[in-house]
């Protein structure tokens, strides 16, 4: 055979023009990267219509989505202690404050089987005390401010914003992925961390809207500052594991609070 | 959030033991490819072929490969679906399943002289749409050996 062809044949083996040259990893990471970013505008744009129409939307409308998601569930009986008789009385101290939170659910008080400190609101205004909170914590002025954050929640509509966002993002990603499960989970896992985001800033807005209301009843903040020096003691976490959680790290939230003295 | 570590645990493992896989069968097939760059001789597409030599023997060869990407490959090209654009990690696949058909019908095909008409197929194996689907292709190469008197 002849040399020049011979040294041809190894020149193609050698250079492959039919492998791209681009590195896997370069093009995996620029994928993420434009996932997220497209992602991050997403709920951007998501969480700009949810507010604008939901802070818009009038009483009635409000009322009528509630029991439409609560369709269904009986209401509790809740057994009558001291416990929920002194958290009804903070209650009715700070619902005449604010004219968001009359008129609509009549926030009834319940316990929850829970060693941990925790307290929630449901969306159609049912509040839940956990026991191992109601055993911890007797002082009223941190009870006052707890109650005040569940209450900013309602007062602020971050339920429904929070679900309206939800159902624009996760529709966006059921045309984009359809059916393709690698696609779903990154989504998926960029739109939690996403949606986290959010969720902090709700946490934040609740804080500063409880703060406002133990201000107004007690004209000092002493209970919000305590029950975060409680938490913090409790607290093992490191503090950037906030960005993985639904709320801010404690420290940043009593920061916050002696903030806004 | 456990979901996303163990994704990016298997990503980057897969993303590892393919890196080495494939630079391994790369140069299985580079040492082949040179150790046959003299013999037998393959002609694509003859459809009519004439000799004045003897023949002693006309025989069909084919060369197989099943050939997959791994995890972090089939990963990339499907977030690459989302945007469009060339699956540049399926080309070294396809480049690799490829080489190693036709390596394996010249590797068959000892002892001859010429290999003609040879043709390369890809085939799915396995239902392609549905949900146990593994992306994989199946590459047949083959052609017909002629070995003179």
């Amino acid at each position: 055979m002849n040399k020049n062809l011979e040294e041809k044949y190894l020149s193609v083996i050698e250079d492959n023009v039919n492998v791209g040259s681009s590195n896997a990893l370069n093009e995996f990471f620029i994928l993420i990267a434009g996932i997220a970013v497209i992602f991050f505008l997403l709920y951007m744009f998501a969480d700009a219509i949810g507010s604008f129409f939901i802070d818009r939307m009038s009483n009635e409308t409000q009322m009528k989505i509630e029991n439409a998601f609560s369709f269904g569930i009986k209401p509790q009986v809740s057994t009558k202690n001291e416990n929920i008789i002194k958290l009804e009385n903070i209650r009715d101290k700070i619902v005449p404050l604010d004219k968001n939170l009359q008129g609509k659910s009549k926030f009834p008080i319940y316990e929850y089987p829970e060693k941990q400190i925790n307290a929630f609101i449901t969306p159609n205004g049912n509040i839940y005390f956990t026991q191992g909170l109601l055993k911890e914590i007797k002082d009223e002025e941190i009870l006052t401010f707890v109650m005040a954050h569940e209450l900013g929640h309602y007062a602020h509509r971050d339920h429904l914003k929070s679900m309206s966002r939800q159902i624009i993002v996760a529709l966006v990603t059921s045309i984009f992925a359809s059916g393709n499960n690698d696609i779903d989970l990154t989504i998926g896992s960029i739109s939690d961390l996403n949606g986290l985001t959010y969720s902090r800033k709700q946490e934040k807005e609740a804080d500063r809207y409880a703060n406002k209301i133990v201000y107004k009843l007690y004209g000092n903040n002493k209970g919000a500052v305590e029950f975060f020096k409680l938490l913090e003691k409790k607290e093992k976490s490191p503090e950037f594991l906030q960005y993985f959680s639904t709320h801010p790290s404690t420290r940043q939230r009593l920061n916050l609070i002696n903030r806004n003295k | 959030m456990s979901d996303i570590l163990l994704l990016l645990i298997v990503l980057g493992i897969t993303f590892m033991t393919g890196t080495i896989i494939e630079k391994k069968h790369f140069e299985s097939i580079k040492k082949r490819e040179i150790a046959l760059i003299k013999k037998p001789i393959i002609n694509f597409g003859a459809k009519t072929w004439h000799t004045n030599r003897k023949i002693r023997k006309i025989e069909l060869v084919t060369g197989e490969c099943v050939i997959s990407g791994d995890y972090f490959k089939n990963f990339v090209a499907g977030l690459k679906n989302f945007f469009g654009g060339r699956l540049t990690t399926f080309e070294s696949v396809l480049d690799r399943g490829r080489r190693e058909a036709i390596l394996r019908m010249r590797e068959k095909a000892r002892g001859a002289n010429f290999i003609i008409n040879t043709r390369i197929e890809s085939v799915m194996i396995n239902d392609t749409y549905g949900q146990e689907s593994v992306p994989q292709c199946a590459i047949i190469a083959y052609g017909t050996a002629i070995t003179y008197e």
